[in-house]
C-alpha cells in the first residue's frame, strides 16, 4: 500500500497517509485563502481513517463543523476536517514530504477565484466539484 | 497614500499596507509551501514601515538563521515573511489581505522547485 508522509514547517506535526488520494482540489474560496495565506489552496482528500498524525496539530473552527488543522508553533497549515464530508481529511498539498506526487484533478469555488490564478490553472482543464 | 488591510482567518490579527508595494511575487521554495501549505505563495513586499500590525500580535517562528515568519496563533493564518536578505523589508502573503484582487504578481522567484504544474515559463512572465 502506498504511503504519503509530511509534515509542518518545523517538523513538531508529522502524519502518514495511507492509500490513494480520493481527489487532488483546488479551492478558490476566500475562506481557505485566508487559511493558507496562499492565493488559491489545493488540498489531497484522503479517508479520514487513513491519516494518523504523530501529535495532534492545533485546531481552529473557522466556521460550524469545520475544522482547520494547523502548527501552533510555525503556522504551517495542515489540513480540513469538514462535517460534510465526515469520513473524509483534506491535507494542505504544500505540508506533503513530496508535494510533486500530486496534481490538480478538481476545482471548488472557481467564481470567487483571482483572475491570474484561474488563468494559471486554466491548462489543467479541472472539474467542477462541490 | 493607498491603504490596504488584511488579516488571519480569525481576524484576531489585522494590518494595513500603506502605499505601493515594491514588488509582488510567486514563491516557489519548499519552505514558503511548508509554511502555508499552499501550492505557491505570494508576496507582496514593501518596507517594514509600510506595514502597521493591529490586533492581537502574531507569532513569530524563525525557520532559519535571519528569518522571521508570522502567523496568527489562534488560527494559524500565514501572515508576513521577513528575512535578512532582504533587510528593512515586510513581504506579506496576499491571501492574507481583505481585498486579494488589488494585487496580481509580476514574478517568481525559486521558479527550479516549482511544482510542475505550476512551473513558470510557458504560461505567464
Ligand atoms: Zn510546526
Ligand atoms: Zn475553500
Ligand atoms: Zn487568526
Ligand atoms: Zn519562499
Amino acid at each position: 500500500m502506498t504511503k504519503f508522509t509530511g509534515g509542518c514547517l518545523c517538523g513538531g506535526v508529522r502524519f502518514v497517509a495511507d492509500g490513494a488520494p480520493r481527489r487532488v482540489g483546488v479551492c478558490h474560496c476566500a475562506s481557505c485563502r485566508k487559511a493558507t495565506g496562499g492565493a488559491f489552496s489545493v488540498y489531497v482528500d484522503f479517508v479520514r481513517d487513513a491519516v494518523v498524525f504523530d501529535r495532534a496539530p492545533a485546531v481552529f473552527r473557522s466556521s460550524r463543523g469545520v475544522e482547520r488543522l494547523f502548527c501552533a508553533n510555525c503556522g504551517a497549515a495542515l489540513a480540513y476536517r469538514g462535517d460534510g464530508s465526515a469520513d473524509e481529511i483534506n491535507l494542505h498539498l504544500g505540508a506533503f514530504d513530496a508535494p510533486a506526487a500530486f496534481a490538480p484533478n478538481a476545482v471548488s469555488f472557481e467564481a470567487d477565484g483571482l483572475t491570474w490564478a484561474r488563468a494559471a490553472l486554466a491548462a489543467l482543464h479541472l472539474e467542477n466539484y462541490g | 497614500m493607498t491603504e490596504h488591510h488584511g488579516g488571519c482567518l480569525c481576524g484576531a490579527t489585522r494590518f494595513t499596507f500603506i502605499g505601493a508595494p515594491k514588488f509582488v511575487g510567486n514563491c516557489h521554495c519548499a519552505s514558503c509551501r511548508r509554511w502555508s501549505g499552499a501550492a505557491m505563495s505570494t508576496f507582496v513586499g514593501g518596507r517594514d514601515d509600510q506595514v502597521a500590525w493591529s490586533g492581537a500580535a502574531p507569532a513569530v517562528y524563525a525557520s532559519s538563521p535571519g528569518v522571521e515568519r508570522r502567523h496568527c496563533p489562534t488560527c494559524g493564518t500565514a501572515l508576513a515573511y521577513r528575512g535578512e536578505g532582504w533587510p528593512g523589508e515586510t513581504h506579506l502573503m496576499l491571501g492574507a489581505f481583505d481585498d486579494p484582487t488589488a494585487f496580481e504578481p509580476a514574478g517568481d522567484a525559486f521558479s527550479g522547485e516549482a511544482l510542475p504544474w505550476l512551473a513558470p515559463g510557458a504560461k505567464r512572465a
